[in-house]
Order: C-alpha cells, then structure tokens, then sequence
C-alpha cells in the first residue's frame, strides 16, 4: 500500500512540475497567479499523502487545512491588487 | 525521509528560486516566490518538521507574499518595469548582470556550504543537540507538563517566558503594520 502512495505522490509532483511551468514561463502575471493556485492545491494532497507515508496523519491534517486557506487568502490578495489597477496589468509581461 | 520526494522538490525549489531571481517584474517574482514558499513548506513537512512546515505555511507563503503585494500596491513607483517588467523607454533600462551582488552571493554560498560539514547528519540519535537536555524532554516532558505534543511542550512550558516575549514582539510588529496600512484604505 505504500508503494501506491508513494507513485500517487511522485504522480502528483509531475502535475505540479507542469504546473511550474506556467508560473516559471507564463507569459502573463494572471497564468502564474492561477499556477501557484494549482501548486498550492495539489501541495494540500501531497501533505496528506506524505502524512500517511509518516503514518502520522492527524497531524498533517492540521497544517493541509491551513495550507488551503493560505492558498486561497493568497489568492484573495493578489486579485484585489488587480481589481484596483482594474484590468491595466492584464498584458502581458514581455510587451 | 523519502528520497524520490526529496529529488523532485528540491530540483523544483531550486527552479523556483532561480525563476523568482530572474524573472521580470516584481509583481511575477512576488508570485513566483510563493510557489517557493509553497514548495520549501513541502520540504519541511516531508522531513518530519510539521511544525516548521506550519511556520513556513503561514509565514512564507501567507503573510509574506501578502505583504509584499500590500507594499508594491503602496509604493509610489508607477515603472512598469519594476512592476510588471514592460520595457518603457522614459524609466531605466535592465542593466543586465551586476558583477558585485554575483560575486558576494556566491561567497556567502560557498561559506555556507563550508559551514554546513559541521551539521550532524540527519536524525542522528548522536548528535550532540540530541543527546543533551532533549532525552530529559523526551522521557520527562508528558509526566511533568501533561501535554501530549512535545514541541507544545517545549515552546509553551519549558520556555515559556521566551515565548511569550516573542508574542509580545509580533504583537507590537502587528499593531505598526495595521497602523501603517490602516493610514489609506487598501
């Protein structure tokens, strides 16, 4: 069974390599925004997945939680920042 | 310590940092600096520090990347190089690699890495830090402060008072950073 959490969790780190790739090279600031996103979410899984490598699970479970809503304040934060530039920086970065 | 795990992140931590450094504008390497924290919270948690890993969570990826945000929203610089990385030929220009910084860094590295042959190996039951006052935690900790997390142990009732001055100090950092962007709505 640990050999199926542990190819669960190397299949999660490709996904969010692929999703790195958008945040390293993304042509506009939103597509790294909803990059880190993605990473942010998938990292939520990997935690409880590494919990239960640990068998420690309960106490991952705390910080996964805490680890969503970061995720999600970050979120909240950047795209504040944008609705008060009201849609300027939505170029794209390398004019 | 699982060492699949381990390889993949510490190569994309590694790209990440390398990413935040170059990247064009402050507004991307602010982002690009939360997948980092987002990663090295990764690399706590998978080393078995999950208080660390919360720290990091909170701190690094939370707080952090939101001030930095709140700062280049406040910041009176409307360069849309240094915010978004748009060439605009009325500010100044990339001045490509600067010799000095390059140099510095890369000593601090390599005095680091010196530094590091020091470090008892991981989880090394011989190290010097473990075989002093943590076996008194270890044995004594739950017997004396009832408190089944050792670390809350540690942090709350050995040093306590420690402790609580630090709260006293994040408290007064916190009361100076609502009040500094209290002063114009955000």
């Amino acid at each position: 069974m640990d050999t199926v959490f542990l190819l669960a969790a190397l299949g999660m780190m490709v996904s969010i390599a692929l999703a790195m790739i958008r945040v390293v090279g993304g042509p506009t600031v939103l597509d790294r925004i909803v990059g880190v996103n993605v990473i942010g979410s998938e990292t939520t899984v990997l935690l409880l997945i590494i919990g239960y490598l640990f068998d420690a699970v309960s106490m991952f479970v705390d910080i996964a939680i805490a680890y969503a809503m970061l995720n999600f304040i970050l979120s909240i934060g950047v795209t504040k920042f944008f609705l008060r530039r009201k849609g300027r920086t939505l170029r794209s970065d390398k004019s | 310590m699982i060492w699949q795990l381990d390889l993949f992140l510490l190569t994309l931590v590694a790209i990440c940092a390398l990413a935040t450094v170059s990247v064009r504008g402050l507004l991307s390497a602010t982002i690009t600096f939360a997948a980092y924290s987002f990663l090295m919270c990764l690399v706590w948690a998978e080393m078995g520090a999950v208080d660390v890993a919360f720290t990091e969570a909170v701190v690094g990826a939370g707080v952090s990347t939101i001030f930095f945000i709140a700062a280049l929203f406040r910041s009176t610089t409307r360069s849309p190089l240094l915010i978004r990385g748009i060439d605009d030929p009325h500010h100044f220009k990339d001045q490509g690699w600067k010799v000095l910084p390059l140099i510095l860094s890369v000593v601090t590295g390599v005095l680091l890495f010196y530094g590091m042959s020091d470090f008892p190996a991981w989880g090394d039951p011989n190290s010097i830090p473990a075989t002093r006052v943590a076996a008194h935690y270890v044995e004594n900790a739950l017997r004396e402060t009832h408190v089944p997390n050792l670390v809350t142990a540690v942090l709350g009732d050995y040093r306590g008072y420690d402790t609580m001055f630090e709260l006293v100090v994040i408290y007064c950092a916190g009361i100076s950073v609502v009040s500094i962007l209290k002063q114009e709505n955000l």
